[in-house]
């Protein structure tokens, strides 16, 4: 009886043996994907398409791990020492030079697949923003354009110039500042990513700019303090303490604010929070002081040095897979009007274009592309890259500032001084 | 005979070894390896890249933090946090104790409610008191302006630097009481009937069974969840992290001299500091608060 018994263990235990053995020389790659959309609905739309991509390519496997933008310097540095980092990483244009940086992005992967899905059909803005040195560091994968959503309803009952200057910017945020019923404007002084990209705009359209054409740190140059100046007079027609994007929506949401600084994703975020409000609200993507100035981003896939040869080419797969043919634009209507694409085939093509969302927008869509084309961002000037941004962004130092500036009520001198001098402990 | 039984006694001696032997290991791996790792990243530099590096630099990470005003504030804000949590959450939690020891009609169901701030996810708990805390939509600013008057105006408690030292403390001890009141329950329900019986007939007061009867029988496991909460508090990263980005107390000062400005031999010496630190505390309490 005994010896039936251990007979059958023996035998059971060396099937599963074969099984596992099997099982495992079938799924033979495994690669991490850390994708930048946290939202649920747009994680949906990414697990069915890596699903899809699974189906056709049984030898694969991959794992989604989605990371807030603002968390991705943390993990990038917490996975490098533990040899965590993924095969395929959605990185912002200051995060493609962190990676960089560390010399952790594998160019002649990215090289190939711009290769292979046609660098030409590129607009030139994506290509030369994560191109250094010649070397393509990342695949840009969709842009978008940050600007003034504002409610077009009040301003034309108050009779007031759409929010596209300095001066009509400062005039209809003391307009409507009224609280706690209505306030002005809602512009970034969180330290996080976000008060970088809005104030970013203001700098550039008063020609303040980061760097000097030598690459030094030129924060305390005479624009910069007046564009400091302008937007600490902003800060008084805010809510109380430093805000965000998420205040900014809600409060817009919520019928209380004028004006708020965000990307060409808002009219998404209307549609599933507030679709009563589209129709009343206006888009601004130009700012004019000194010159007219654009911020837009553009998000890229990049492949690390990190991984073996057989991820990296699974890896390839995978971007390939999801940055051509109907998963490119579905990819990118996940966000309508909010993920702009990157290829002049794409921004062309009936498919992609023909979105309820994207109706809404009409001509705008096409003024907002336009946009994207001269778009600009801190250490992407004078027609050069200065990759010491990557550093510099994943320090907040910006918002840290401002938020210290609303805290303490320092003077606009008193910021400038302070930005000046933490960015060049960190250069240095 | 007699050599029979000490081969016994020997043989069970290496039985006992072997016995413990796995848990030593998993004690070893998971406690002193780290501990070690930690202390030896201290004196180095670290080259972050894809073949990490280490430069041998000395003390000279221990003089720079010393030296360093941001660490001395930090170390002022870990202090105040910890020791007010620990105070304001052991109090309410005695308080708490107090009134549910008393027999009343759906006593269970109510302890069962005190447990939920302790026993819910951190992270449910912490959305709610984001938007509780909220400038604009938040209860806390409305309770303070609207009702009470005590400010002219709303305040962003968990954005603005002075003020997410106090948002953070109401948040820990609210959180935090149950389990000071559970504690102190099992042991205030562990006091004699006789003793309240005895004290009744000599006409004391309730302030004066407090005193005499109920705190000194009280007083070990106060001290105990003091001992515990401090070392908890000290360390405490997650929820504090997740509340505000705003209130650079000693944890975070490590978490952000690590991530954000990519030192980790700076953020192994804060760490081993704190360590250190802790340990002291821990040996002076010990022998003369509890007195072991």
């Amino acid at each position: 009886m005994l010896k039936k018994l251990n007979l059958k263990f023996v035998f059971v235990v060396t099937l599963l043996l074969v099984l596992s053995f099997t099982i495992n020389s079938v799924q033979a790659v495994e690669i991490t994907f850390w994708s930048g959309e946290t939202e649920e609905q747009r994680q949906a739309v990414i697990r069915e398409m890596v699903s899809d991509f699974e189906a056709e390519n049984p030898d694969i496997s991959v794992e989604i791990v989605p990371i807030h933008e603002s968390n991705l310097p943390d993990q990038i540095m917490a996975a490098i020492p533990a040899q965590q980092l993924p095969d395929v990483i959605e990185l912002g244009l200051e995060h493609v030079l962190l990676m960089s940086n560390f010399d952790l992005l594998d160019v002649d992967v990215a090289t190939d697949i711009l290769n292979n899905i046609g660098i030409d059909d590129y607009f030139s803005g994506p290509i030369d923003m994560t191109t250094l040195n010649g070397n393509h560091l990342a695949v840009p994968m969709h842009g978008w354009v940050q600007g003034i959503w504002y409610r077009q309803d009040w301003f034309d009952e108050a009779g007031l110039d759409a929010p596209e200057t300095w001066d009509s910017i400062a005039e209809a945020a003391e307009y409507f500042y009224n609280p706690p019923e209505s306030y002005g404007i809602v512009t970034g002084t969180k330290a996080d990513h976000y008060a970088r990209q809005s104030f970013n705009q203001f700098a550039f359209s008063n020609n303040a700019y980061l760097f000097d054409e030598d690459g030094n740190i030129n924060f305390d140059s005479p624009e910069m303090l007046e564009t400091v100046e302008f937007y600490k007079e902003l800060v008084n027609f805010a809510p109380p303490g430093p805000q965000d994007h998420r205040d900014g929506r809600s409060l817009y949401m919520a019928d209380q604010l004028a004006m708020v600084v965000y990307s060409s994703f808002f009219m998404g975020t209307l549609e599933s929070g507030a679709p009563e409000l589209i129709e009343h609200t206006g888009f601004a993507p130009r700012m004019v002081k000194e010159s007219e100035a654009v911020y837009g981003q553009f998000q890229s896939l990049g492949v690390p040095v990190t991984s073996s040869d057989e991820e990296k080419e699974a890896a390839q797969k995978l971007i390939e897979f999801m940055l051509t043919g109907d998963n490119y634009i579905d990819y990118l209507h996940m966000a309508p009007a909010g993920m702009l694409p990157v290829r002049e085939s794409v921004a062309n093509n009936p498919d992609y274009r023909d979105h309820e969302i994207l109706n809404l927008f009409g001509e705008q869509h096409d003024d907002i592309l336009a946009a994207l084309e001269v778009a600009n961002a801190f250490g992407f000037e004078h027609g050069q890259i200065f990759p010491q941004i990557g550093d510099i962004s994943a320090q907040f130092v910006i918002g840290t500032a401002f938020a210290e500036m609303i805290d303490q009520d320092l003077s606009p001198e008193e910021v400038v001084e302070r930005i000046q001098n933490r960015m060049m402990d960190i250069v240095d | 005979m007699l050599k029979k039984i000490i081969n016994l006694f020997e043989k069970e001696k290496y039985l006992g070894w072997f016995l413990i032997f796995p848990s030593m290991l998993i004690i070893a791996g998971l406690i002193f390896y780290p501990v070690l790792y930690n202390f030896y990243l201290s004196f180095h530099e670290v080259i972050i890249g894809i073949e990490m590096s280490y430069v041998f630099v000395g003390l000279s990470n221990y003089i720079d933090l010393l030296t360093d005003s941001g660490f001395w504030h930090s170390v002022y804000l870990t202090l105040v946090f910890t020791f007010s949590t620990t105070l304001i959450s052991t109090i309410i939690g005695f308080f708490a104790a107090l009134l549910l020891n008393n027999k009343f009609k759906g006593r269970f169901l109510v302890r069962g409610i005190v447990l939920f701030p302790y026993a819910a996810p951190v992270i449910s708990l912490v959305f709610a008191w984001r938007y509780i805390f909220h400038p604009v939509f938040g209860q806390f600013n409305y309770l303070l302006t609207s009702v009470l008057g005590v400010i002219p105006e709303p305040i962003a408690w968990l954005e603005m630097p002075r003020y997410a030292l106090i948002a953070v403390i109401v948040f820990n001890s609210w959180r935090m009481f149950p389990f000071a009141f559970l504690m102190l329950i099992a042991r205030l329900q562990a006091i004699p009937q006789d003793h309240y019986d005895a004290a009744k007939v000599d006409g004391a007061t309730f302030w004066q069974r407090l005193r005499y009867i109920i705190l000194p029988q009280m007083m070990f496991v106060i001290a105990t969840i003091f001992l515990l909460r401090g070392i908890w508090n000290i360390y405490k990263f997650g929820e504090i992290w997740l509340l505000t980005r705003h209130l650079n107390v000693l944890s975070v000062y490590a978490y952000r001299t690590a991530f954000s400005q990519f030192n980790q031999g700076m953020a192994a010496t804060i760490t081993t500091s704190m360590f250190l630190m802790l340990l002291g505390f821990i040996i002076l309490y010990i022998k003369k608060v509890l007195k072991w």
